[in-house]
């Protein structure tokens, strides 16, 4: 290697540019993750599990209900003691879910294994992942199916406000039998929701309870709350998330009691994949990750991660569902 | 000190040829025709309207109600949308016709994208084929490429390089829209009990007891609720109506037998009010024959789609 004679003063400059400098260093603490949404809805436990279709012939699911009997079948007051009593019908009916296939993969050569020096983006380490990825997919799911659920309350040509919330709560107390019902808000709902309640004279006049309104909570691992359960005592909880779908200029969030959506899962553990080595079964997720062969002889190492399940709603004759909904 | 002129690179008589004439222009000045919009690409999507969703108007000069639309996108694993067999790559359709059936039943109108829009109701410079767009994009941090799907209110908005690609509704033109889905026989009139339950509900924000508020405060609230009960009569008085002329159009072919039917939807004359024909032919004789032919024909516009 060629030397350069440095003159004196040995500046940082001149070490530089003799090659024995570096334009910048690599950080020791462990590499920084983007801003995401990390509200994990499966974890939360209202989404009920229908059932596994793994071996069943088919990828749809029926949820069977029924009514008009029990507490909704009061006895008939018998007019005369030898009067006959008229047979009740039943109401029979069910919802559906359906599973979808879902995949992700990444790949490295053997290049990058040798001389990666972040261990973070290497393929063992965004295996690890893999379930992150799977429930996002899974609450993109959720917000899908909430979306299309069929009253709303709130209105597209305006904000959401404390007058909605209340409606809101109605639906539930006029409402009998459901669960505690919880949210889903565009993060956007939520703000304006929270700054509708600080109007409010019970709010305008108390510092703390103007805090728990309008004050950033932390969460997870220090990170802002997604999550606001009981949110200023109403009794109604919300999670935020970008995924709320956004139709005709509005917002389509919603609620729903616990289990009032439901999803199907087709576990993985009957895949025998071409390489079993490595393979990794999350059967109660339906995820299966496998290591890939790559055909053409590139030294080439791949991943494969894929899910079968599905998210649907819950019957509207168990459940009270509603779309919250407020202008973009 | 002066500036000495450049030599004549040129000059007359000289055998030396004009070297500038060899020059181009690099392959590294020229500039990618590529342009993507920054966002992952997602699903096709379907319309719908329930009868019991509505809306009243903000932006028509006359208030009225409006049949509110939402969308069913077109994603497997969620509301009966399945992933297709190998067997069923040439129809994609099969992965969401059942859902949609189920909808059906359950009191869910479908609006078929394949019927051209007006004029009128699309944002100006908006292609009127389908109320469903789509366009080329290449996810911001993946670079994976696809499509997004978007309807045709929507439009992306200028955004500064680093942040999320924005968007901007097109509510003028959307609400015309509404209005022409009622007034082409695609959706139904809304029935005199939408508008009472709008009102009521307004009203009872405005009967609200709101003690402790500053007078000022309060004075200007009541009066923003009161604006809009004001605009919800209004809305609720002027109830959208289907045009008598649709109302004729959709008779006459009906009164004819079902092969003259299904000859007369192969024409394509009849394609703009394929819905209206639908839920006329429902409503009244209900032939399956019929029914089957327009369905059919509506069915040749969503194969392509998902």
């Amino acid at each position: 290697m060629a030397t350069a004679s440095v003159s004196a003063p040995f500046g940082h400059a001149q070490v530089y540019g003799a090659g024995l400098g570096f334009d910048y260093i690599f950080a020791a603490q462990e590499m920084e993750i983007e801003l995401q949404d990390m509200l994990d809805v499966h974890g939360m436990g209202v989404i009920a599990l229908r059932g596994d279709l793994a071996g069943t012939g088919t990828d749809t699911i029926r949820v069977e209900d029924y009514g008009n009997i029990g507490w909704s079948l009061p006895m008939t007051a018998m007019a005369n003691e030898t009067d006959t009593v008229t047979p009740s019908p039943i109401d029979l009916g069910y919802e559906s879910v359906t599973v979808g296939q879902f995949g992700l993969s990444h790949k490295e050569t053997y290049k990058g294994q040798v001389l990666g020096r972040q261990s973070a983006v290497k393929l063992d380490r965004l295996k690890t992942m893999v379930p992150q990825s799977w429930l996002a997919t899974f609450r993109a799911r959720v917000t899908l199916a909430g979306s299309g659920i069929t009253t709303a309350v709130g209105s597209a040509s305006t904000t959401l406000s404390v007058d909605d919330w209340f409606d809101l709560s109605t639906a539930y107390k006029t409402n009998l039998g459901n669960r505690r019902p919880g949210t889903m808000l565009d993060p956007q709902q939520f703000d304006e929701l929270a700054r509708s309640f600080r109007t409010e004279p019970a709010f305008t006049n108390s510092a703390s309870e103007l805090a728990g309104i309008m004050g950033l909570m932390t969460g997870d691992g220090g990170r802002i709350a997604q999550t606001h359960p009981n949110f200023a005592g109403m009794g109604l909880d919300i999670s935020l998330t970008d995924d709320v779908v956004q139709s005709g200029g509005a917002y389509q969030g919603f609620a729903f009691p616990s289990g009032g959506i439901g999803w199907a899962v087709a576990n993985t553990s009957p895949i025998t994949p071409a390489n079993p080595v490595n393979a990794i079964y999350l059967p109660n997720m339906g995820l299966f990750i496998e290591e890939l062969t790559d055909g053409s002889g590139q030294t080439i190492r791949g991943y494969r991660a894929t899910a079968f399940f599905g998210v649907a709603l819950g019957s509207t004759r168990v459940n009270t569902l509603r779309r919250v909904i407020s202008t973009t | 000190m002066p500036i000495p002129a450049l030599p004549d690179p040129n000059p007359k008589g000289s055998p030396v040829p004009d070297q500038m004439a060899a020059v181009r222009a690099s392959k590294f000045a020229k500039v990618s025709g590529e342009r993507l919009l920054p966002v992952a690409p997602n699903n096709p999507f379907l319309l719908r309207h329930h009868e019991g969703n509505w809306r009243w108007s903000t932006t028509l000069e006359e208030p009225t109600l409006l049949p509110e639309v939402t969308k069913m996108v077109l994603e497997p694993g969620v509301n009966g949308v399945r992933t297709t067999n190998e067997n069923e790559r040439d129809q994609p359709q099969k992965a969401y016709e059942q859902a949609v059936w189920r909808a059906e039943k359950d009191g869910w109108v479908y609006l078929t994208p394949a019927q051209p829009l007006p004029a009128h109701c699309v944002p100006p410079g908006a292609p009127t084929d389908s109320y469903l767009c789509e366009i080329d994009c290449k996810h911001p941090l993946t670079t994976l490429k696809g499509v997004y799907h978007l309807e045709v209110w929507c439009q992306p908005a200028d955004t500064i390089a680093g942040e999320a690609q924005k968007f901007t509704f097109h509510r003028e033109s959307y609400e015309r829209w509404l209005l022409w889905l009622v007034e082409s026989g695609q959706v139904a009139p809304p029935k005199p009990i939408i508008g009472q339950r709008m009102i009521e509900r307004a009203k009872g924000h405005i009967r609200r007891p709101i003690r402790g508020l500053d007078p000022e405060v309060k004075a200007e609230r009541i009066a923003a609720l009161k604006a809009r009960l004001d605009l919800i009569e209004r809305a609720a008085s002027n109830l959208p109506k289907q045009r008598a002329a649709n109302r004729g159009a959709s008779a006459s072919l009906l009164d004819q037998a079902v092969s003259a039917i299904a000859a007369a939807l192969e024409t394509g004359e009849h394609d703009d009010s394929l819905i209206a024909l639908l839920r006329a032919e429902r409503a009244g004789k209900d032939r399956a024959g019929a029914v089957k032919a327009i369905e059919n024909r509506i069915g040749s516009f969503m194969g392509g789609a998902g």
